[in-house]
Formats: structure tokens, C-alpha cells, sequence
């Protein structure tokens, strides 16, 4: 399943070190992400992607330990998490 | 010409008749009242600063009125008016100064949108501003006071006014509130410091205010650029500590201190993320007001470090 | 009567405000503030290409009312959507009514407005699929007294006030732009049939120029509260200025107030809007809709009374000894045209005695 961001062009973001705050003009709301739930959201923004994908973009934040299972729980955890705080949408097919 | 150029009676009666006009910061405030509570507190607090009067425009009208009908008399009560407008509930007359310090605050943090509004104490030195933000009870007044008297000039104790246009730190400063225990703290830490009188029973207990320092209110018209963003908090018998805060931490935490953070929507959070970024950002804990002191007149601006 | 006040002058003329002084400029804001009219003259005067010559002190309240209502803007945007989303399954065409109207379909006076509640217009048969979508979404019902609940559902011509648990937002459903109980009865079948899609907007609806010119003209005469009386005014000046460009728009606007049983808002409205904002109105169409709904001369010699003191700031500098009056004749006068004196009778006694926090 592909995901993309509901609003992309609405999105401001300012990264300090390992973290991001993201400012949502449409709904005006402000989201702290830790930097690859910023990644991602970024990615997904510039055009919709599933998790297999995802995890290629995030190769250097993951660390070298996790399997590709692991991995994926981990970037499926952090499109849950998105798509609660209304970043994200899954992807009309 | 200041406040303190009137005589009492000259004072009474501008602020019963034509109003008085007095500049603080940025701002030109329009004052109307009868009540010897609120003339005696402006008389005094007020001392130093500039009179508006050649001024036509006044950013705010403020009355304090006694009430019509039986709480003129019976436990008589004091009415704030924003130009004409009932604001707030009554309170006791007695209360008449605080409640136009409080008046004076909501004036700005309801209205000034050309800044970013956060509530915080703001001091300077050599041109960098210090901005310590806190919810009540963290002891910033207290520190604020304090800092105040020994060399860091004063801005705000309440409001730090971030220029939106620009990112400028805009000083307003105007009488320290202080409370319960900072009172006679402050009174011994400044004993030639000038002080309102206490009042008691108030929503926030015992409270009186320090006089600006006449250096403060002389150079309110010189900006500051940010320096450090730093949350205060009073621990009894705690060891003094600075910590580094990451930046979006501190971002998040500011936020939630602004005032209008929300209401400015994209260019709040491009003017919160201007100051955090050229700010060197940190949790502050202490007991000791001396140790204190000796931390922030040890900080250096992060564009001076090497 | 008074002299027309400066935000009067400011509002008809506000390339004029070039050359004010100061001490006017303080009086004009705090006008303009009192009325709720602050961010609308920044409009004004953004359009019209004054804003960056005004002097320093003025221009920065024109600008902080303008933050304001921008982010008012926004938050309707935001919950005119939500609401959308929420009522998408049910199927029912959705008209937005006034504000919300105004903000979707990009209309001129949507700038410099601030908001309270979203207006929305649905089939009466539909209204309970309606309320329960919205209440699936998040929205509670308030007025749980039951007596209020009666007033809404039975006499008014709306759900009562529906506000979201989480944003703390109040939506309005109505499903007539009159109450049930009032003397004129214009047909929200005709309403319906008339409304426009907006442009760019999926499944969503304003009434059709001419009607919302209509509607907006009975909100401002059978409102109660004249607090925005004079904003309501520039409401329906900035309307009739904006379709008034087409030609066609005039006739339209009192064949319309024939069909839907307005024609004595209509005449109001017009005259009014002339009188106070000098709205640029066809000779024609004033004349139209006097011989369509002007009242006798006694009624409209206190009409004229009334609204003209009514209608401006409830400012100090703009009260003569009987604008209070004024106001509250009008308040009066508002609820009997809602209601039957018997029943207007009862609703105040019952107000006064049993919810004392929902208070006039």
C-alpha cells in the first residue's frame, strides 16, 4: 500500500540535530517528529511510497542491526503515527 | 518630560480629566482614573517614565472606575475598561494597581499581532537578550528581579515581544511583579529598590511591584538580538544547573509559553524558529539566587563562542 | 441625528483617509474595533493601495486586526472541510450560508471578517441524518434544556447549536433562512433549487447571488442583536458592490424578493446601505422595491429612527441620548417578527426564569 501526505505544499519544517518541528498551514497545527518520521513525511510529500521504498530512503538512520523486518515494523509504527496526527493518507490506487 | 515631573495634584488630575499618557516600550497608553489606590502606584512606579503629551494617538484607553450601585460603596470594587469595555470581573479597590499592571499586560498579549508574544522575562546584555520563559510558580520573577539589579537590563518581566517583521527583541519594560516570598526576597536582595505596597488576597496571593530600573526605562527604544532561550525553575535546596535542551525541544516548549504563537500561524513559526536557531537554548534549575547570577554573568552569546 | 461618524465616512471613502490626522486616526480605530470592523477597513484600505502610506501608529492596529482575521480565515477553511468530510456519506447537498459562504467562494467581504459559528442549509426532511453525522464526527448538541430544544427544533428554523467536543467549534444547521414562527415565509425549496456550486470545491453549495443578498438582508433586519448591525451592513454593501457589477443582478435581486416573500427586507436593506455606506443602487431598482415593500410613513419614520441610531458603533464618541433605546426597541422587535406576541411572551418570561446563564 502506497501512502502519500494529505497537504504537502502546507507543510514548514525546521530540523535541529535528530529532530523536526513541522508547522501544518492547513490545519495550523505543529508536530515535533523525530528526524526519519520527517524523512519520511518529506519523501511521501514529494511523491506517495510504500514501506519497502521508505526503507531504502532511510538506510543511514536505521540502524545497520535491524533486519528488513525490523525495519519495516519500525517505518510501519511511524506512517501509523503520521497518518494519526493527519499528516498522511494511504494513496488512492 | 516624566511622570515625576507632576505633582501629585497635577498627577490626579490628568488622570482624572484629560488622561494621562504614558510610553512604555513600543506602546502609548491612555490611563482615566479617580481611585487613589491606582494614582498612588502610578505615581510612583511610574516615575521615570516619558510622558506622551504632545502624542495624538494612544494604542490603549484604560479606565479604572468604581462600579455604579451598591459596589461603589458596600466592599467597594474597581472596574478596568478597555476603551470603555468592561474586560475583566471586578475586584476589590484595593487591588486597584495590580489589576491595571494585569490590564496593561492583556492590552498587549490580546492585541499586539506585529510580534510574537511569548510569556517570558527578557533581560539584555552587550545586545544580547536573555528570554526566560515560564509557566507560574517557576520563580522567574524572581530571578528576572534579581538579574535586573545586577547589571542585565531590564525588557519584560512577563512579555517577550519578538518583532515579526525582523526578529528584533522589542523591550517593554515596565514595574516587576513579584509575590508571596519573592517580595521580601527582592527586598533584601535591593534594598534601594523601589516597591509598591503590598496587597493581599488577590488570585495570586500577596503581590507587589518593583520599580524598573530608571536604565531600563531610559533605553527602551533599544532593540536586542536574541541570545539564549533558557527555562527557569526554582527547586528548594537544589544545586544550580544548566543544561543544554535540544533546539526543537525548546521550540515546542516556547511555543506552548506564546501567547499568540498560534494565532500568527505561518509567520509565528517562522519567527519562533528565528529565534530558537540564533539562540542557545537551556533548562535552568536553582535555589540560590547569588549562584545564579554568577551562571548567566558566565553565559556567552553562541555567535561569540569559538 | 449625529454627524455621520468618521468610520461611516472612512467606510464610503476610504481613499479620503489619506490625509487624516492623528487624533482622528485614534478615534476611527477605536470605532472601527467597537464595531468589529477593524480588519475589514484593512482590506479597504489594502485595496485601494493606502495601507503603506498611513502613518506608522494607525497602520499597526490595522495590521494586528488583519493577523486576526486571517487566522480566522483559515479555521474556517479547516472546519468547512471537516464538516464536508463528515457529512459526505449522507449524500445531502450542503449550502453554506453567510460567513462560511463567503470564505469558500472567495467572495470580497470574506476578507477582514472574524467568525463564531459555521452556517450551514439542508432539506428539513434530511436534518436528522444530518445531525447524526455530525454528532458521529465529533459534534455534541448543546441547549439540553428541553424547552430550548422545542424553541429550535418546533418554532426556529434550525438544529440547535452544535458544537465539536474536541475544537470546541459550533456548527448551525438550519433548514430555512426564516423561522417557522415568523410572518414571511420564504420557500427553502427555491432556495435549494437556486444554489450555485463553488468553484473548486466538491459537494459544496452558496445560495445563488440574488438569495444571498436576500438572506443577509433578513439577518441584519430580524436579528436580535444589533451588536454587528453595522458590520452586516458592509456585508450586504460589499455584496450588492460585487454582483451589482453584472447588469442582470438588479432585476434578478427583486424578482427574486417577490418570489420568496422579502420584498420589505429588500427595501430596508437598499435603503439603508444607501443612506449609511452610499452603496451605489440603480435608481430603478430603489424605486422597484419601494413600490414592492415600502411600509407606511409612520412605520418607516421609526424604522428610520430606530436603525440609523441602531446601526452605528456602539462606541461612546457615537451615542446620542437615544441609542440605547433605540437598541433595545429593536431587540424587541427582532423577536416579534420571530415569534407571535404570545409565544415571544413566553420565551422571554421563560428565558428569564429558567436558564438565567443564556441571558439577553
Amino acid at each position: 500500500m502506497k501512502w502519500q501526505a494529505i497537504s504537502p505544499q502546507s507543510l514548514h519544517m525546521r530540523a535541529w540535530g535528530e529532530e523536526v518541528v513541522v508547522y501544518d498551514a492547513r490545519t495550523g497545527d505543529t508536530h515535533l517528529l523525530a528526524l526519519a518520521a520527517a524523512r519520511i513525511l518529506a519523501a511521501i510529500g514529494h511523491s506517495p511510497a510504500n514501506v519497502s521504498s521508505l526503507a531504502q530512503t532511510l538506510t543511514d538512520l536505521l540502524p545497520d542491526q535491524n533486519s528488513q523486518e525490523q525495519a519495516h515494523e519500525q517505518i510501519e509504527a511511524m506512517l501509523a503515527e503520521l497518518a494519526g496526527i493527519s499528516l498522511i493518507t494511504p494513496a488512492k490506487p | 518630560m516624566k511622570v515625576s515631573d507632576l505633582n501629585p495634584a497635577q498627577l490626579q488630575q490628568r488622570l482624572q480629566e484629560a488622561g494621562l499618557r504614558i510610553r512604555t516600550g513600543p506602546f502609548v497608553t491612555r490611563v482615566h482614573t479617580s481611585l487613589a489606590a491606582a494614582a498612588e502606584g502610578i505615581g510612583l512606579l511610574y516615575a521615570d517614565y516619558p510622558l506622551a503629551e504632545d502624542e495624538d494617538f494612544a494604542d490603549f484607553h484604560i479606565r479604572l472606575a468604581l462600579p455604579d450601585g451598591l459596589r461603589r460603596w458596600l466592599r467597594p470594587q474597581v472596574l478596568f475598561l478597555y476603551d470603555g469595555t468592561r474586560t475583566f470581573k471586578p475586584l476589590p479597590v484595593d487591588q486597584a494597581f495590580p489589576m491595571f499592571e494585569w490590564g496593561m499586560n492583556w492590552c498587549v498579549s490580546s492585541h499586539a499581532h506585529s510580534y510574537l508574544i511569548i510569556h517570558a522575562a527578557v533581560l539584555e546584555k552587550h545586545g544580547h537578550a536573555v528570554i526566560l520563559p515560564a509557566p507560574p510558580g517557576s520563580g522567574k520573577s524572581t530571578l528576572c528581579a534579581a538579574l535586573s539589579q545586577r547589571g542585565w537590563r531590564l525588557l519584560s518581566d512577563e512579555l517577550a515581544l519578538i518583532r515579526v517583521a525582523d526578529g528584533c527583541v522589542i523591550p517593554l519594560p515596565r514595574p516587576i511583579s513579584l509575590k508571596n516570598a519573592s517580595i521580601d526576597i527582592m527586598r533584601h536582595y535591593a534594598p534601594d529598590a523601589v516597591f509598591s505596597r503590598k496587597v493581599s488576597d488577590t488570585m495570586k496571593g500577596t503581590v507587589a511591584h518593583m520599580q524598573a530600573p530608571a536604565d531600563s526605562v531610559a533605553r527602551a527604544s533599544e532593540w536586542a538580538r536574541p541570545g539564549w532561550v533558557i527555562f527557569p525553575r526554582y527547586e528548594a535546596g537544589a544545586d544550580t544547573h544548566l543544561t543544554a535542551l535540544p533546539k526543537a525541544h525548546a521550540f515546542m516548549r516556547a511555543a506552548d509559553n506564546a501567547f499568540n504563537y498560534s494565532l500568527l500561524g505561518e509567520r509565528g513559526f517562522a519567527s519562533l524558529a528565528g529565534l530558537i536557531e540564533a539562540s542557545s537554548c537551556h533548562d535552568f534549575v536553582y535555589s540560590k539566587l547569588d549562584e545564579a547570577i554568577d551562571v548567566f554573568n558566565n553565559l556567552r552569546p553562541a555567535a561569540l563562542l569559538p | 441625528m449625529i454627524a455621520p461618524p468618521l468610520l461611516l465616512q472612512a467606510l464610503r471613502y476610504p481613499e479620503q483617509l489619506g490625509s487624516l490626522g492623528l487624533a482622528d486616526w485614534d478615534i476611527l480605530i477605536r470605532q472601527a474595533r467597537k464595531a468589529n470592523l477593524l480588519a475589514s477597513l484593512h482590506a479597504r484600505l489594502q485595496e485601494c493601495g493606502l495601507r503603506k502610506t498611513l502613518p506608522a501608529q494607525p497602520r499597526e492596529h490595522l495590521d494586528w486586526a488583519h493577523a486576526l482575521a486571517e487566522r480566522h480565515r483559515l479555521a474556517v477553511h479547516q472546519e468547512v472541510t471537516l464538516i464536508q468530510q463528515a457529512l459526505a456519506a449522507t449524500g445531502v447537498p450542503v449550502i453554506l450560508l453567510k460567513g462560511a459562504a463567503y470564505v469558500m467562494a472567495q467572495l470580497p467581504n470574506a476578507r477582514g471578517r472574524l467568525f463564531s459559528d459555521i452556517d450551514i442549509l439542508v432539506p428539513k426532511e434530511r436534518l436528522d441524518e444530518v445531525e447524526a453525522a455530525l454528532m458521529l464526527h465529533g459534534w455534541a448538541a448543546s441547549h439540553h434544556d428541553a424547552y430550548d430544544q422545542r424553541y429550535y427544533r418546533t418554532w426556529m428554523h434550525e438544529l440547535p447549536p452544535m458544537q465539536h467536543i474536541r475544537r470546541m467549534t459550533v456548527i448551525d444547521v438550519h433548514h430555512a433562512i426564516v423561522p417557522e414562527t415568523a410572518a414571511v415565509h420564504p420557500d427553502p425549496a427555491k432556495l435549494r433549487a437556486a444554489a450555485c456550486p463553488i468553484t473548486g470545491q466538491v459537494s459544496l453549495l452558496t445560495l445563488a447571488p440574488a438569495d444571498m443578498v436576500l438572506h443577509s438582508a433578513v439577518h441584519l433586519l430580524h436579528d436580535g442583536e444589533l451588536e454587528n448591525g453595522l458590520r452586516d451592513l458592509v456585508d450586504l454593501d460589499a455584496l450588492l458592490r460585487h454582483f451589482g457589477d453584472e447588469p442582470a443582478f438588479w432585476l434578478r435581486l427583486t424578482e427574486r424578493a417577490e418570489a420568496l416573500d422579502l420584498t420589505r427586507p429588500l427595501f430596508y436593506a437598499l435603503r439603508y446601505t444607501s443612506m449609511m455606506l452610499h452603496t451605489s443602487i440603480p435608481p430603478d431598482t430603489l424605486a422597484q422595491a419601494a413600490r414592492l415593500g415600502q411600509p407606511g410613513n409612520a412605520m418607516l419614520a421609526l424604522m428610520d429612527a430606530l436603525f440609523l441610531r441602531a446601526l452605528l458603533p456602539e462606541h461612546a464618541s457615537c451615542r446620542d441620548m437615544l441609542s440605547g433605546i433605540s437598541r433595545k426597541m429593536l431587540y424587541v422587535r427582532a423577536n416579534w417578527l420571530r415569534m407571535p406576541p404570545l409565544l415571544l411572551a413566553r420565551h422571554l418570561f421563560h428565558k428569564a426564569c429558567i436558564s438565567p446563564k443564556s441571558a439577553d
